[in-house]
């Protein structure tokens, strides 16, 4: 096997990313937990710089390990018990539920990989030229084709505005 | 590009947009007071509005690479949605008192249109980001519609159930819309047909579509993605509920029709009996056989009536999908036509139900006996919706099933056996089953004697003049089913 | 050996697996909340990688997009936790959800 520099890179970065996310669905601490999951936004986005996508990644550490991972975190500590430490175990059947869980998975996991090898047109070689995201290319797109869906995002954001906002004053009402 | 033309194609989005904001505004100049009156009447007019700006809008335009698309159909589903949520706001908010939500009545109307406006949006393009944008946008609005209710503790976990579920259903569609991108190139409905008929199809096309399929099923409740549906349904406020059961069912089905059949024709597969061949269409026989069987028994043990509209809900779902699986324009037409009268009758049932509880503090099935007697015009209503969605003649619930059914035996070579026989052998035997749940209601209604010591239900004015829209719908459809069925016909010819 | 985009696709893949199983069995909300932004990510993956090798754009504005309106997700549901805790105390999913259907 004759592994290019950017090949190892690549497989350094799928590591961190795959060991991280299987940490978050193993580790029992929900803290640790949420931060692995930090990590594993941060090798998601080394991805993305790996395919030439370097503003998503930017934007990637920015949004996800900036402000989606450490809300969680902060989210998991305001809402920490001082009795319970990690979490309770799912009782009698939690052997059978992680076995059903686990064949779920794999079985979509199996799907997923039959169909990709089954694909053939899609074993094409790295382009010549990699394409590379311009932000200027990508600048022009959200002012022209992508219009809708920008000013669409937005009014996302300010449902999410205002449902924060609304629920924290129905919360300052004493409950009835 | 002109933005003054994008303007002109969007206009009913637009008028939504503006008076949820101004509502918005209301919400926060009022605050805690909320004039209830003032708040339905700025929703009302803004409704009339968008759906003014519908009918006398442009004809027909398909701007952006068909991110933007009016045509015939569009404009009539658009249409539908603004009235259904026409309805909703006034059958649910009556007088501003929202449920056990006092004084927040602005915020959720805001909300409601925020929700609708999602719909609107998904329902006219052909744009797989916009189509996702849009959904996100009515979803996250209607989690918080839910979540807003009454702080008695259960619409808060309904509220959560409600969003896992939601998003693992949008990482799915997500993830199937990569597929689907990736096997094609393209995020353009249009465009992925064009190359789709061009090329061999390769099996990552078909998983997409099979993951996009769990998020569409999601949203229109079908088996196995419905288990938040009767949950829901039950503890959200009545508005929310209304919608979630009307506006946000239709516009389901129409994306889920028109993205299967227009997008992925090619890829349909068979479900015919003996004749199974891998596509999106044994998926779908699947999905409606599931549904089908579970929603109709489950129905049958339930004691709220909000739970027990709730499975038959997820019951219609499956009748809706034995039609689409045919994927042929009769299909297609059957499908969007039973999906406008469910989502009329599921309204009227909604409302009435939502006024019982305002009355009794409860639906369980003793909570309407009486109420032939002590609000007529709720309880005609009630009763016309149910046996519509029962399918008795001569309600348009008849006409519409008699459509979905021959739709789906039409499909396959003439003079042999029709391959989905099956399929419809089994939507009559559970369209049977469903008959006796909706007469257990019935029979509350209109022969249970009405308790001495609780608070009777009144007829509101308001509520009374839905009652009589929605109730005239259902009669007037079913005797001259054309009205909806010609312009629908006429709007399908320039698709197929 | 150069990497293609089946290789992209097993680690999106492999991620998206690992973030459903977490859904399906992790027990405390926050976690649960973690492994949906897995799957989130593993689709945004995904799509970034067909962008790569289809040497088109709309990929990349597409995940741009997901990226925003994830970020509104997470807000309302996090409100919702917040909200849910503030009442009952706990963030344990089967302390606040009765799992029939």
């Amino acid at each position: 096997m004759n592994l290019t520099a950017s090949g190892l890179l690549f497989f350094a970065f799928a590591v961190l990313t795959l060991g991280a996310g299987t940490a978050v669905a193993l580790v029992r601490e929900p803290v640790r937990a949420a931060l692995v999951g930090a990590l594993c936004f941060v090798g998601v986005g080394l991805l993305y710089l790996w395919l030439g996508a370097e503003f998503l990644g930017f934007i990637q550490w920015l949004v996800y390990v900036g402000a989606v991972a450490v809300l969680i975190v902060f989210v998991i500590l305001l809402t920490r018990r001082e009795d319970a430490g990690g979490e309770t175990e799912g009782g009698r059947f939690a052997g059978l539920r992680v076995l059903g869980g686990l064949g779920v998975a794999l079985a979509l996991f199996g799907a997923l990989a039959a169909a990709v090898l089954g694909s053939g047109s899609l074993y094409r070689e790295v382009p010549e030229e990699p394409m590379v995201l311009e932000i200027a290319a990508l600048g022009r797109e959200l002012v022209a084709g992508a219009v809708p869906p920008l000013i669409l995002v937005g009014v996302v954001l300010t449902v999410a505005l205002v449902g924060g906002v609304t629920l924290a004053l129905v919360e300052r009402k004493p409950d009835a | 590009m002109n933005y003054l033309e994008l303007i002109s194609h969007v206009l009913p989005e637009i008028a939504v947009l503006v008076t949820a904001l101004v509502l918005i505004g209301m919400g926060c100049a009022g605050g805690s007071r909320g004039g209830g009156k003032a708040v339905l009447a700025v929703t009302a007019a803004g409704l009339g509005l968008a759906l003014a700006a519908v009918v006398f809008g442009p004809e027909s335009g398909r701007l952006l690479e068909g991110m933007i698309v009016v045509d015939a159909l569009t404009r009539l589903f658009k249409a539908v949605l603004l009235a259904l949520t026409l309805g909703t706001a006034l059958f649910l908010f009556p007088g501003g008192e929202a449920g056990g939500n006092e004084g927040r009545g602005a915020e959720n109307s805001a909300l409601l249109l925020l929700a609708l406006l999602g719909l609107l949006v998904v329902v006219g393009t052909e744009n797989l980001l916009l189509l996702f944008v849009g959904l996100e946008l009515a979803s996250l609005a209607l989690y918080l519609m839910v979540v807003f209710a009454a702080p008695a503790g259960r619409p808060a976990e309904a509220a959560l159930r409600y969003f896992f579920f939601g998003s693992v259903a949008a990482a799915f569609l997500l993830f199937g819309f990569s597929f689907i991108y990736g096997a094609t190139g393209s995020i353009d409905l249009r465009v992925i047909a064009k190359v789709l008929a061009a090329h061999p199809v390769e099996p990552i096309l078909p998983l997409g579509v099979g993951l996009a399929l769990v998020g569409f099923g999601f949203k229109v409740a079908a088996v196995p993605f419905h288990l938040w549906a009767p949950d829901v349904y039950q503890s959200a406020p009545a508005p929310a509920a209304g919608f979630i059961a009307s506006a946000s069912k239709v516009a389901g089905f129409f994306i889920v029709a028109k993205v299967l059949v227009l997008g992925f024709g090619v890829v349909e597969g068979s479900a015919d009996w003996g004749a199974f061949a891998m596509g999106w269409a044994p998926l779908v026989a699947v999905l409606a056989a599931l549904s089908m069987v579970v929603g109709n028994l489950a129905a049958l043990a339930q004691q709220s009536v909000r739970r027990l509209l709730a499975y038959s809900g997820i019951g219609h779902s499956g009748f809706i999908l034995t039609a689409l699986v045919a994927a042929n324009a009769e299909a297609v037409r059957a499908v969007l036509f039973y999906s406008v009268i469910y989502g009329v009758a599921s309204l009227a049932a909604f409302g009435v139900a939502g006024c019982v509880l305002r009355a009794r503090g409860a639906d369980r099935l003793e909570d309407f006996a009486g109420l032939g007697r002590t609000a007529p015009a709720a309880a005609g209503v009630l009763a016309l919706a149910l046996l519509s969605l029962a399918g008795l003649p001569p309600l348009v619930g008849f006409f519409g099933k008699f459509q979905l059914f021959a739709a789906a035996l039409s499909g396959g070579t003439p003079g042999t056996v029709p391959g989905l026989l099956w399929l419809v052998a089994l939507a009559l035997l559970m369209s049977a089953v469903s008959l006796y749940y909706y007469l257990r209601v019935l029979k509350q209604v209109f022969f249970a004697p009405a308790p001495a010591d609780a608070a009777p239900t009144r007829d509101t004015s308001a509520g009374t003049a839905v009652c009589l829209v929605c109730g005239s719908v259902l009669v007037l459809l079913g005797l001259f089913p054309s009205l909806v069925l010609q312009p629908l016909q006429r709007a399908l010819v320039q698709l197929f | 050996m150069t990497i293609g985009i089946e290789h992209i696709l097993a680690v999106s893949g492999l991620l998206f697996v690992i973030g459903f199983f977490g859904v399906l069995l992790r027990r405390n909300t926050l976690v649960v909340f973690m492994s949906l932004e897995l799957m989130l990510n593993a689709a945004m993956l995904a799509l970034v990688g067909f962008s790569f090798f289809n040497a088109t754009m709309e990929g990349n504005v597409f995940v741009l997009f997901i990226i925003a309106v994830a970020a509104a997700e997470v807000a309302v549901g996090l409100a919702i936790i917040v909200a849910l805790f503030r009442r009952r105390h706990t963030v344990q999913l089967e302390e606040l959800v009765s799992l029939k259907g």
